[in-house]
This record gives structure tokens, C-alpha cells and sequence, in this order.
């Protein structure tokens, strides 16, 4: 039954991995040049200045991580707790319907109300006496970054949130019972059963919010292209620009490799931490 | 739609048809026995020519850059359109000095960030290569023999081009280096002389439509674009005007004004050079396995070029640019904005945005930290130049044919880099 889909897999993920690998060995424009350079690509990445640069906003975007790992756990409690089936149902569909609506939706409509003329957070913060803090949200660079980390809000993302969810439902009953009869507070209760038992969804969430920051720059390419001055250039929008604006494909392979190991290197590490407080 | 650093990029690496010796025979399906390019605007043409000189692609039409105005506004304040650059900025203080609430128009509209069609950009090549014309003889250091440079006069630089050896000399000679030449000083003086006219949010607009819908709601008196613009500003002054029939106002234009020496203390020689450049190109990928297809497609490019032809594609189009062919007519509305133009000897001297797609980036991002004033002219202009050889180095490197040592050995006593 699996092995269609491992061919697939095979196919699509695993010989792709290997080609870009390969790729990142070479000097090429994507059509006719292609010199071999060994290790040079990844070298260059450790010289260029430009590269270091991304790092600082993937550092504050880097925020979101907790927001969308945190949050998401407490909608999912609130979720499971509600008694009524009814009212569960709708927090659900509420939680959940945000999957539906293309990102690229949202990207567009945080853009126009991050506008610094017409922009509707400009005009609520004129409107309630706080026009002073009124800026060109994604024109600024001391705010670029913070602002697309705040598009996210209230950063329950539908994923996520059904991954807790679904560990908060296996969660035995008679676990809670006991810690009642024990006189548990609901913090002991979070912290002793919860917690440990949510471990796996957990991992699985952080996983992917890692790489998820790792990954993301449609959202960067669409609302700032990396501005101002390249104060919002995260390095998967590196790759991106080096890749189809530069045409130093290899140079770009070599960054996509380099975020690959990264986030190999950074789930092993966040699974080795998880599996340790076991 | 692609711009032409992808086109040469394609054509550099064998993926399309070069035109250099076809456009030297007749056009089958004229009558007359002219070379084929010999249907062109001798400008376009020139522009068409990549930097390994190559014709990689052949212009099919152009897209002419002028200013629009709002009559009313101008009207308002008892101005006319301006016919030089002091004129233009004295216009734009006048407007610029009576904005005093957010409801007052603006005398520009623009962004810093990203590129915003047909904007300071733009302006900022023109007066560069103004500036530069004094310069051309010792930049075009390898024109044809016995060839006088006159700025008014295109045929003067007709087959003539700044290869990549004679940049690379000029920009070690200072003559085209941003931290060394004093045009390029000046320039951005100028430059930055009008920036005190634009509308106070041009270095946190991220959205190219802000300016492009700004003048057609009535809220700045100056707009920069081109042809393509027309058909547009026509279908948002209907749409605005129909939410408020207030917005109705009626718009002019006017050619980019002539630099005298109100503006400044450099000597300007000739006419000043208006943005019109290719736009729809005619290309021919390359068909290896059958070449039929090429020689189809070439046929149906020659047949597009007759003039006659040209004309009923112009008549029967909605499209306001202006067509490649001679002597074939564009719309009434966009006759204004090429007059002349052909006359004016264009080279290219030097790019503001360097000569790859990585200083360019370079290129804006520094634009922004300079008119957003979070760095210095002295630092703008040096981290400008550092963009710009390092831009060199990797064209060299990428078109290592094209450098041309003896050349530049001879010229700077070094070899390069």
C-alpha cells in the first residue's frame, strides 16, 4: 500500500535533495554555465556580508515561534474544556477555518492596513489620540520585521492548533480524575500531565514552526521585497533573490542546503531536549 | 512580460536567435531593397543591441516617459508647464510650500523603496548621462574611426557602444566611479534638491500603486510615467470620479525639462536625452531540433515590421506606446511625448543601478538610506562605488570574453581586477 507513496516521496523529495546538493557544487546561472566549484558556494556563504545580514530579522521573526507553539496549546485547553458539544464545534470551526483562506489573502490585506496614508492601524491609532505613533509599518526598518510577526495574531494557527487538540483528546481520563482526588492545581495539572503527555505534539509543532521561519518568504517578497534596505531580507528570501534575481543558482542551492542542515541540526537538538526532560 | 538583463541572460547562453546579420538583408515581404534595419528607429535599435553586442531581440515598440500635470492644481497656483529643470523645481517648492494639511496636493508621488515605474529612477539617469556627455570621447574610448560625437545627433553613436572593457577603464579612470566623479555628486545633488518636493511618506511607501493611483485622486499636481500609463489614468479618473465627481480634474503633460545653467555650474552640451526606450521586443528562441519553426517565426517577425502592417496593429489596439517602425503613426494622445526624441544621441555612459541584477538591489537599498537621510552623500557615494566595481568584477567574470586585457592593460598600465 505505502509504496507508491514512497516512490513519490523518492521522486519528488529524496532525488530533489540530492540534485539541489549537487547544484550547490556548481557555479551556474541556471541555463548554460555550470562550472564545478566543489565547497567554494558554501564558503562564499560564510564570506558575504550581505548573507549575516539576513540574520537579524530571522532573529526577531524568530519570535513567532512561541507564539505559534504557546498559543495555539491554550486555544486547544480552552477548546477541550468547553463543556457544551455545541459551543466546542463552533471554537473548532472558528480555530480552524483560518486553514482555508489563502495566505497570500491575508499577506495583501495586512499590507494595505499597514500603510502609513489610508492605513486602517494608522487611522485607529489617529482615531483614539495616538496619531504620534503613526509610521510606515513596513517602510521602517525598526518595525518591518516586528510587523509581519504581528500579522499573525492572534497567531493560532489552524494546524497547529488541531495537533493539540487531538493530543488533549488522547489524554486518559482518569488521569485528570486522579489528580483531582490528589487535590492537583490546574497548573500541576498542566505541568505534570499535560505537558509530558502532549510531548510528541509538541516536538511536532516546534518542528515546524523552526522550519517554518527557516522557510518562509513569500511574506516577506510580497509585502517588503526585503526592505527598506534590505532590513527585512530573511535568508530564504536570500535564496529566493540570488536564485531568480541574481541567477546564481548554485550560490542559492548552497544557501537552501545550508537551511536544510541548519534545520536538521535544530529539530535533533529540540528533540534531544524534549526526550531528555522524559 | 521580462526586462532585457534576462533576455540578454538567455541570449548570452544560446537560447535565442541573433538578429546581427538578418538585419543587414532586406525585408523579404518589402518591395523596397533597404536593410531590415533600416525600419527602425536608429535609438531603438541601439538599445536593442545587448553588451556582448548582440541583437538578441528586435524593439517592437517604445514607451515614451513624460510628466503629467493636473491643470487644475496648476491653475490653482497660477503655474505653467515648466520647460526647464529650474522651472520644474521653482513649480514643485510653490506646491510643495502650500501643502499645510494632508488634503492639499502634493507637487510628486514616489517610493525610495522598490522600483516605481518611470520615477526618480529614471530622472536620475537622465541628468547622470547629461552631466556625463562631456566625458564621452575619453569613456567611448573605442568608437569608429574618425566618428565626432554630437549629442544632438543620433547617428553619431550608431553601432557605437560602451563595452565592457571601456567601463571598466572609465571607472578606473574615476571618470564613471560614483565616489570620483563630481557629476555624480552633482546629480545626486539635484536629485536630492527635488526630493524636498515630494510628498513626505516617499521613503516608507512599499506599495507601487500609492503613487500611480495618487494622481489620478487629484493629490499631487506631478506624475512621471510613461505610455502605459494612459489607458489607465483614463480608467481611474472614471472610476474615481464616479465615487466623487470632485476628483474630475484634466491632465496635461510635458516632456522632461531642459537642464540650463539655472541648475547648475556643469556644462550641459546638446538637448536633453527623453526616457524612451524599447518595450515590446520581437524574439526567437532557438529551435535546434527543428528549425522550421525559427525560420517561421522570423518570417512572421518581418511581416510585423512592415510598416503597413505595423500601422493596422497601432489603428485597431488599444495601446498608447509608440511603435519601433518608422514612419508608422502611434495614438494622437502619445504623439506629444516622442517629439524629438529621435534626434538625441543616447550611449548609456553609465547605469546609476550598476550592470547586474545584484547591484541593482544594492542600488535601491542604498537609495533608500540616502534620501531617508540615515546616511551621508560621502558614504552613499562610496558604498555606491564599491557596488559598482564589485558589479564589474562579476560581469567580467561572468562574460570573460568580453574583457579585453591588452585594452585595458594599455589604458590603466595594470591588468584588471
Amino acid at each position: 500500500m505505502s509504496a507508491p507513496a514512497l516512490v513519490l516521496l523518492l521522486v519528488f523529495i529524496v532525488i530533489q535533495f540530492f540534485m539541489a546538493f549537487k547544484l550547490s557544487l556548481y557555479r551556474t546561472d541556471g541555463f548554460g554555465v555550470n562550472l564545478f566549484v566543489g565547497f567554494d558556494n558554501f564558503k562564499e556563504i560564510f564570506k558575504d556580508p550581505d548573507f549575516y545580514k539576513t540574520l537579524k530579522p530571522l532573529c526577531v521573526y524568530a519570535i513567532s515561534i512561541p507564539l505559534v507553539t504557546v498559543l495555539p496549546l491554550i486555544g486547544a485547553k480552552l477548546v477541550y474544556s468547553v463543556k457544551s458539544d455545541r459551543a466546542a464545534f463552533i471554537f473548532r470551526v472558528v480555530f480552524v477555518i483560518t486553514m482555508v483562506v489563502p495566505s497570500i489573502v491575508t499577506i495583501l490585506l495586512w499590507k494595505q492596513m499597514y500603510m502609513e496614508k489610508y492605513g486602517a492601524i494608522n487611522e485607529l491609532l489617529k482615531a483614539i489620540g495616538l496619531g504620534t505613533l503613526a509610521t510606515g509599518w513596513l517602510g521602517n526598518p525598526a518595525t518591518v520585521v516586528y510587523a509581519v510577526v504581528f500579522m499573525g495574531v492572534p497567531w493560532i494557527q489552524g494546524l497547529n492548533f488541531l495537533i493539540f487538540l487531538t493530543g488533549y483528546m488522547k489524554i486518559p481520563k482518569d488521569y485528570y480524575e486522579a489528580a483531582k482526588i490528589e487535590g492537583a492545581k490546574w497548573y500541576e495539572i498542566m505541568w505534570y500531565i499535560e505537558i509530558p503527555t502532549l510531548k510528541p505534539q509538541l516536538f511536532m509543532v516546534l518542528t515546524l514552526a523552526i522550519v517554518g521561519i527557516f522557510q518562509t518568504y513569500e511574506i516577506y517578497l510580497i509585502m517588503t521585497q526585503g526592505g527598506p534596505a534590505g532590513s527585512s531580507t530573511v535568508p530564504a528570501l536570500y535564496l529566493f533573490q540570488n536564485a531568480f534575481k541574481y541567477g546564481k543558482f548554485g550560490y542559492a542551492t548552497a544557501i537552501g542546503v545550508l537551511i536544510f542542515i541548519i534545520c536538521i541540526f535544530l529539530t535533533i537538538i529540540n528533540k534531544v531536549i524534549l526526550i531528555k526532560k522524559d | 512580460m521580462i526586462g532585457p538583463e534576462l533576455l540578454t541572460q538567455y541570449g548570452t547562453s544560446g537560447y535565442l536567435y541573433k538578429f546581427n546579420d538578418i538585419i543587414q538583408k532586406p525585408n523579404p515581404f518589402a518591395k523596397s531593397q533597404k536593410p531590415w534595419k533600416d525600419y527602425f528607429y536608429l535609438n531603438m535599435l541601439m538599445q536593442s543591441m545587448s553588451i556582448d553586442g548582440n541583437y538578441y531581440w528586435l524593439p517592437f515598440s517604445q514607451m515614451g516617459v513624460a510628466f503629467f500635470y493636473n491643470r487644475d492644481i496648476y491653475k490653482k497656483y497660477s503655474l505653467k508647464p515648466p520647460k526647464t529643470w529650474a522651472g520644474f523645481i521653482k513649480n514643485s517648492k510653490i506646491i510643495a510650500e502650500n501643502k499645510k494639511t494632508d488634503k492639499d496636493p502634493a507637487a510628486f508621488v514616489t517610493s525610495t523603496i522598490g522600483m516605481v515605474d518611470g520615477q526618480p529612477d529614471g530622472v536620475y539617469r537622465t541628468i547622470l548621462e547629461l552631466l556625463m556627455r562631456p566625458h564621452i570621447s575619453e569613456i567611448n574610448l573605442r568608437h569608429t574611426k574618425g566618428r565626432k560625437y554630437n549629442p544632438n545627433d543620433s547617428k553619431t553613436v550608431q553601432n557605437e557602444r560602451i563595452d565592457l572593457s571601456e567601463r571598466i577603464v572609465a571607472f578606473e579612470k574615476g571618470l564613471i566611479d560614483p565616489a570620483k566623479a563630481p557629476e555624480w555628486r552633482e546629480t545626486i545633488r539635484l536629485m536630492k534638491e527635488w526630493s524636498t518636493t515630494w510628498r513626505k511618506d516617499y521613503s516608507s511607501v512599499t506599495d507601487p500603486n500609492v503613487p500611480y493611483e495618487t494622481f489620478p485622486r487629484g493629490e499631487a499636481a506631478n506624475f512621471m510615467n510613461g505610455t502605459w500609463y494612459l489607458p489607465e489614468l483614463k480608467n481611474m479618473q472614471s472610476v474615481f470620479t464616479r465615487i466623487s465627481p470632485k476628483l474630475l480634474f484634466k491632465a496635461g503633460s510635458y516632456m522632461f525639462p531642459e537642464f540650463t545653467s539655472e541648475s547648475t555650474k556643469f556644462p550641459i552640451l546638446g538637448k536633453t536625452f527623453q526616457q524612451i526606450m524599447p518595450r515590446g521586443r520581437l524574439v526567437i528562441p532557438v529551435q535546434k531540433k527543428d528549425k522550421w519553426k525559427m525560420q517561421a517565426a522570423l518570417l512572421l517577425a518581418q511581416y510585423l515590421t512592415l510598416p503597413e502592417v505595423s500601422q493596422k496593429i497601432w489603428d485597431n489596439s488599444d495601446y498608447y506606446d509608440i511603435p519601433c517602425v518608422l514612419g508608422v503613426k502611434p495614438k494622437p494622445e502619445s504623439e506629444a511625448l516622442v517629439a524629438g526624441a529621435e534626434e538625441v544621441a543616447f550611449l548609456d555612459t553609465c547605469y546609476p543601478w550598476g550592470y547586474d541584477a545584484k547591484s541593482g538591489e544594492d542600488y535601491r537599498n542604498l537609495k533608500y538610506l540616502y534620501f531617508s537621510s540615515k546616511i551621508s552623500l560621502d558614504e552613499y557615494l562610496k558604498r555606491l562605488s564599491k557596488s559598482h566595481k564589485e558589479s564589474l568584477k562579476r560581469v567580467a567574470e561572468t562574460s570573460p570574453g568580453e574583457v579585453d586585457h591588452k585594452f585595458i592593460k594599455e589604458q590603466l598600465g595594470k591588468d584588471w581586477p
